[in-house]
């Protein structure tokens, strides 16, 4: 599972989740992708299952890059605990990402394998994606 | 080299609410400038303007004071999800004189090693040139056809005509076919172990501190 090798602090505010990606928003590395519509938390189990997916039906060939990075610790209290007593502790890694972020990236496949790798890789991601080129994204519009 | 003609408005008044308004009745705002010009706002029709881009493309832009000079796209912001155009700058050039400028790179294939398996993987598509507008290529094409598995291509070794000039570092890689990623399917580190929590960087160095003072103390 992906995890920071060192931070500097254990914990962290949670911060805000404000406009849309100004970087990243782009295919770079590969010739498809898979860009968030919504802005959300994903963590790090998320991130590897829609890896794995993506792995498992586009077989041996292709390439796959995972954008992004869940670097935000989440903190939870444990259940059935009264408030106060501090922050909770570390629960879970989120990788924050904000509408046209491309997540996903694969090349070396035909795109009608690169649609459907990219839709079972949506279906472990809780919000709603869309499917990218890479040659769209500096011409017309992109599809949905 | 394609010449297309775009029509545009000098526009006066500035400012995101200008601009909003403008994008709301299917007009982008955008600029022009040159070396041998001021500055100028423009308003443009979004439909026209987003048939007309696209690759390098000389337009002849023809102004509402019934001026017409060759320009071309500099840069394109569009909205990151829908796409849509919100602005466009465009740059005066002189027909005579060098520009440069990014042109994509095509690869002529299939390479020798994609049928023993490899994959090919373009590292650079678009490479920096210096020529006249007139005769920038729509693509430079790079033959693969003998790349086997492991082997790249390089910028030097390209073939352009004499009067393109290639400004990338020749020692920068186009192309390589690369071993397929292997089927990786078991979870990165799979052992269930409780969450283990990454180094806090300078926990150490303080506790180490804490100690050092405890021993003063002592």
């Amino acid at each position: 599972m992906l995890i920071p090798k060192r931070v500097k602090h254990r914990k962290q505010h949670r911060g805000r989740l404000k406009g849309k990606a100004r970087r990243g928003n782009k295919v770079n590395f590969g010739e498809y992708g898979l860009q968030a519509l919504e802005p959300v938390w994903i963590t790090n189990r998320q991130i590897e299952a829609a890896r794995i997916a993506i792995t498992r039906y586009i077989k041996r060939g292709g390439k796959v890059w995972v954008n992004i990075f869940p670097n935000k610790p989440v903190t939870a209290k444990p259940a059935e605990t009264r408030m106060g007593s501090g922050k909770g502790e570390p629960e879970k890694w989120v990788a924050v990402v904000k509408p046209g972020r491309v997540m996903f990236e694969i090349s070396g496949v035909k795109e009608e394998v690169a649609r459907e790798a990219m839709r079972l890789a949506s279906h472990k991601l809780p919000i709603d994606t869309k499917f990218v080129k890479r040659e769209e994204m500096d011409g017309e519009a992109n599809e949905s | 080299m394609e010449r297309l003609e775009l029509n545009a408005e000098v526009r006066e008044e500035t400012g995101k609410g200008t601009a909003r308004r403008l994008r709301r009745e299917g007009l982008i705002p955008g600029v022009l400038y040159g070396r041998e010009r001021q500055p100028v706002n423009l308003k443009l029709n979004a439909k026209k303007v987003d048939k007309l881009i696209g690759g390098n493309v000389i337009l002849d832009l023809e102004l509402d004071d019934d001026t017409t000079q060759p320009v071309m796209v500099k840069e394109v912001q569009r909205d990151v999800i829908k796409g849509d155009l919100l602005h466009i700058d465009l740059y005066q050039i002189n027909l005579d004189e060098k520009v440069e400028i990014e042109v994509p790179v095509e690869l002529v294939g299939p390479a020798a090693g994609e049928r023993e398996g490899g994959i090919l993987e373009q590292i650079l598509r678009e490479l920096e040139v210096a020529c006249l507008p007139t005769d920038i290529p729509d693509t430079i094409k790079a033959d693969v056809t003998e790349l086997e598995v492991g082997q790249s291509l390089s910028v030097a070794e390209l073939e352009v005509s004499d009067d393109i000039e290639i400004l990338t570092d020749g020692d920068e890689t186009i192309a390589t076919v690369v071993v397929p990623t292997e089927l990786d399917l078991e979870p990165a580190e799979a052992e269930e172990e409780e969450l283990e929590e990454p180094e806090v960087i300078g926990e150490d160095v303080e506790e180490d501190e804490e100690a050092e003072v405890e021993e003063e103390e002592e």
